[in-house]
């Protein structure tokens, strides 16, 4: 309860976020998949750190890896957002 | 041990998008070919088809897709790479190992 009605800036610690691929059970991620890797970026296309994401370090870093595998084949843009 | 076992890969590649059905076939055949030549088997081609590149290759804005599951000593990979960058066709390559827990699921 107290936790809910921390905000932003008042100090105290806050519930951590669950990492959105294991509520959806997804366990494999694959630099093929744009429609669930682009999630994970911004408007501009950039990868969003783990505070924003709410992945744990190891889908972070998978995460990050398949975008890096998918913008060297041109299926995610280095910069910009998609047409 | 001197002998390396054979390694699951994947490649995914971009074909140029102005060519025929029939050459792409061809450019197909050719890195399979390779690839067999080279002591591989491949598993799988998977034409993904005429796709929007999310930026420009060569000034190219679009491309046809190809991905190939094959496997090939770890020695092998380098002529591999060599031989789709060095194709006319063939404007993007990336190979990738697959990992054991993937290749279940694909």
């Amino acid at each position: 309860m107290a936790a809910n009605r921390r905000s932003k800036g008042d100090g105290l610690p806050r519930k951590k976020k669950l990492d959105p691929l294991v509520a959806a059970r997804i366990e494999s991620i694959d630099y093929k998949d744009v429609h669930l890797l682009r999630k994970f970026v911004s408007e501009s296309g950039k990868i969003l750190p783990a505070r924003i994401t709410g992945c744990n370090r190891s889908n972070q870093k998978a995460i990050a890896k398949a975008i890096k595998r998918a913008r060297e084949i041109g299926l995610m843009p280095f910069s910009g957002s998609f047409s | 041990m001197t002998e390396k076992k054979p390694v699951s890969y994947e490649t995914m590649f971009i074909i140029r998008p102005n060519l025929d059905e029939d050459a792409v076939d061809r450019s197909i055949n050719a890195v399979e070919e390779f690839i067999k030549a080279q002591g591989g088997s491949v598993d799988s081609v998977d034409k993904k088809g005429r796709k929007r590149l999310a930026y420009e290759v060569n000034k190219m804005r679009d491309g046809y897709y190809v991905v190939i599951s094959f496997k090939a000593k770890p020695d092998s990979i380098t002529a591999i790479k060599r031989m789709m960058t060095l194709s006319e066709d063939i404007i993007r390559s990336l190979i990738v190992v697959v990992e054991a827990s993937t290749a279940q699921k694909a």
